[in-house]
């Protein structure tokens, strides 16, 4: 699949644009196509209409299968001998049957001249002409009025000569008419030509260029377009079973409807390529404060990570996306400074046993020193290593606990006589600082790392006896509540102030920044208890009181 | 020369002390920051060695305020290395600055140079008439010949060649050379003066009566 955003926008911008234009060059050709069909068709109608008044009036010897014998003992055209009806007639070329049925050699000359304009004989009954475009009767050169019933009964022959219809202009009539000369009246914009059979299929007549019908069968329906090649027809049913059938070569049309597709399809390019081009600016316009927003994101690396994107001057969509990335790089930024704040801090934990260490080693090597020297020496030169090393433990703990990488090894444990030992491990600490510890509640059996909450107890207790007043107490309560193991570790020291106690969890944060070294911790202890608490699954929370003591409260879910 | 340690290690504390003891300093120290305080506003030192970190009053209010009177050379030595904090130590009024562990002979080399510059001598050496005190070393010789001193007499040699030319009292010699651990009798810095006689001249230093003494006067 496309990847690039561009490329996905030019896609689709291309399909829907393609899409777009198919449709309204589709409808265009298809309306130009139904007019030009309706044209055609209303003058095959027309054409078609005539044929049958004049059939409509005919004698009906002239519809039934077989002329009498004589002059009409055949049919025009090639159709099948009479008697033989039924089969498909067929025709010679149209140009074969020009001589053939049209002028045959013996055939005689027609009596009356048959060219546009002939009038037909008048319907029977007088009113009412079937024919509804035709010009309006007129006299013949003779001067005799139009055949017909009240006048001297045509032969049929005549009749024959009468079942015609006028042509139009020929295809060739580019050039433009006279101009001393009125265009010639043409009833039909393009040739037509028509054939008609009788009920049992022979031929009647044909247009000299009437195309053969292949299938001729008997239509059912008064009216029946067909297209054959390049031709439109027009199937009338006709006076006693008879078919007329007028067509019209519609070649020109398909030609127009050609040069009309081929206009689309030049249009349809030019539009798709000018469209596709504007999309491609448009998409290259669109997302270029993306890629404003990726430079400079490439450009911000982890120490200048106080950098932000200016939201201010983006649209609504990028805003959101921009201020997405800033508070992004607002965490990432407080992340980083935590880190390196930890960091620094526990080198800086660090470099004081370290400077403990290298100064009393310098200071006994400066001069021959007498043994005790020495020994003084080397005891504080472990003293300080003893330090590191706790400091380091501390802080291989918190690293495993930050990573997740902290292993509990759970097992059942009464948290009651988890606290009582570790009141007894801290009662020589109490009796020095004259601090009293006292256990209660019930016991609540937990699975927990004996180990890990044990050293989070040691740490709680050791501070509410390392930070109290002498005469004081530390109180260890255990209680179990609705599925919730809560450990409260109250002292009754000097309290801590409310701005500390967000803090006092982190790493390294001293209430008082120098006093925690003369009783010797790191300050870490606070933030390893909380992170073995959380590692339980559980939290810790803290409420004091200046004055009075603190109180942490350990609740462990079951 | 009297140098006042604040530092509230313990340890740290009396590794510093004992090797400028050895080095013939005499030495106060304070474990925390008022305590550090009082005693570098009451006592005239040759310089001060500061913590930084320190219980009831960090180290640097603790300059800010001892700066407000006094001109007392103050190197700081903390464990806080970052950059930021180097640069504020010495602007709010420090001479040095030594980052945490250090060397304790470069921390003697730099506070020899504190109280040098603070005397208005370049040099770590000094010659007056034949005599020539070696301060890097602190040996006197005289006249090409090494002379012997106790780390006290090398001390008020020291002391009164620094300002050379300016009459130092009794008092001023009390308390630069004697920590506020020695019980010093009055008549001791006599018996001091007399014996850097014996061994340099007896015209080195010279006394003016009920006032001090003084060098190439």
């Amino acid at each position: 699949m496309v990847k690039s955003l561009r490329w996905k926008l030019q896609l689709w911008h291309a399909v829907i644009l393609v899409l777009a234009i198919l449709g309204f060059s589709g409808v265009l050709y298809l309306q130009f196509h139904r007019s030009l069909l309706r044209e055609v068709d209303a003058e095959l109608l027309a054409g078609a209409r005539a044929l049958e008044g004049t059939l409509k009036l005919a004698p009906r010897f002239v519809l039934e299968s077989g002329f009498p014998e004589g002059p009409l003992d055949r049919p025009l055209g090639r159709g099948p001998v009479p008697g033989r009806g039924g089969g498909p007639p067929e025709f010679r070329p149209p140009g074969e049957r020009n001589s053939a049925g049209r002028n045959p050699p013996d055939r005689p000359p027609p009596p009356i001249e048959n060219e546009f304009g002939r009038p037909l004989p008048p319907p029977p009954d007088g009113p009412g002409r079937p024919r509804a475009e035709g010009p309006p009767p007129q006299e013949d050169r003779a001067g005799r009025p139009p055949g017909g019933p009240r006048g001297r009964p045509m032969s049929p022959e005549q009749w024959m000569e009468l079942l015609t219809l006028p042509q139009g202009p020929p295809l060739n009539t580019n050039e433009p008419p006279p101009p001393d000369q009125p265009p010639p009246r043409a009833p039909f914009s393009r040739p037509v030509y028509y054939s008609i059979y009788a009920a049992n299929g022979s031929l009647i007549k044909a247009s000299s260029d009437a195309v053969p019908s292949v299938s001729f069968s008997p239509t059912r329906r008064p009216l029946e377009y067909r297209n054959r090649d390049f031709r439109r027809e027009l199937l009338l049913a006709g006076p006693e079973k008879s078919v007329v059938i007028v067509g019209q070569d519609v070649r020109p049309q398909f030609h127009q409807l050609q040069w009309l597709a081929t206009q689309l399809l030049a249009i349809g390019l030019t539009v798709l390529a000018i469209g596709l081009l504007g999309g491609w600016w448009l998409a290259g316009r669109a997302i270029r404060p993306i890629e404003q927003i990726s430079q400079k994101a490439k450009g911000i690396e982890a120490s200048k990570l106080s950098e932000r994107f200016n939201v201010e001057a983006t649209d609504a969509e990028l805003r959101e996306l921009g201020e997405v990335l800033n508070s992004m790089l607002g965490r990432l930024e407080a992340g980083f400074d935590q880190q390196s704040r930890f960091t620094s801090d526990a080198s800086h934990e660090l470099r004081t046993p370290l400077a403990v260490l290298l100064s009393h080693a310098e200071l006994a090597l400066s001069r021959q020193r007498s043994p005790a020297e020495y020994q003084a020496a080397l005891q504080t030169i472990q003293r300080s290593g003893q330090r590191m090393k706790e400091l380091v433990e501390d802080l291989l703990v918190l690293a495993r606990a930050n990573s997740g990488r902290l292993e509990l090894r759970k097992e059942p444990t009464d948290l009651k006589r988890l606290a009582e030992e570790a009141a007894q491990l801290l009662k020589p600490l109490a009796d020095a600082e004259g601090v009293r510890l006292e256990v209660s509640g019930s016991h609540v059996e937990q699975s927990v790392d004996p180990a890990r909450l044990s050293q989070a107890l040691v740490n709680l207790v050791g501070n509410g006896i390392k930070y109290n007043r002498p005469g004081g107490t530390v109180s260890v309560e255990v209680s179990s509540d609705s599925g919730i193991a809560t450990i409260r570790i109250k002292d009754t020291g000097e309290g801590i102030p409310a701005e500390s106690l967000p803090h006092l969890f982190e790493p390294f944060y001293r209430v008082d920044a120098a006093r925690s070294r003369e009783t010797g911790g790191s300050g870490l202890g606070l933030a390893i208890t909380r992170r073995l608490v959380n590692a339980h699954g559980g939290e810790i929370a803290v409420t004091s009181e200046v004055g009075a003591g603190s109180c942490f409260e350990i609740r462990l879910p079951i | 020369m009297r140098v006042l340690v604040v530092e509230d290690e313990p340890d740290l504390r009396r590794a510093v002390v004992q090797s400028l003891l050895e080095s013939g300093y005499a030495v106060d120290d304070a474990a925390n920051g008022p305590d550090g305080l009082f005693k570098a506003t009451t006592w005239d030192y040759d310089a001060i060695i500061l913590d930084l970190m320190l219980p009831g009053l960090s180290g640097f209010d603790l300059l800010q305020q001892l700066r407000r009177d006094r001109k007392t050379p103050v190197l700081i030595l903390s464990a806080r290395d970052g950059v930021d904090d180097r640069i504020k130590g010495l602007d709010i009024g420090a001479d040095d600055y030594l980052v945490k562990p250090f060397s304790i002979r470069e921390l003697h080399a730099r506070l020899r140079a504190l109280i040098r510059r603070a005397a208005g001598q370049a040099q770590s050496t000094i010659e007056i008439g034949g005599i020539v005190i070696n301060l890097v070393n602190q040996t006197v010789s005289r006249d090409g010949q090494p002379v012997q001193l106790t780390a006290r007499e090398y001390s008020l040699v020291e002391l009164l060649a620094l300002h050379r030319g300016k009459l130092i009292s009794r008092t001023l010699i009390y308390d630069h050379i004697f920590g506020e651990d020695d019980s010093s009798l009055s008549n001791l810095v006599d018996v001091h003066v007399s014996n850097i006689r014996k061994k340099l001249g007896a015209d080195f230093i010279q006394t003016r009566r009920g006032q001090g003494y003084i060098v190439d006067g």
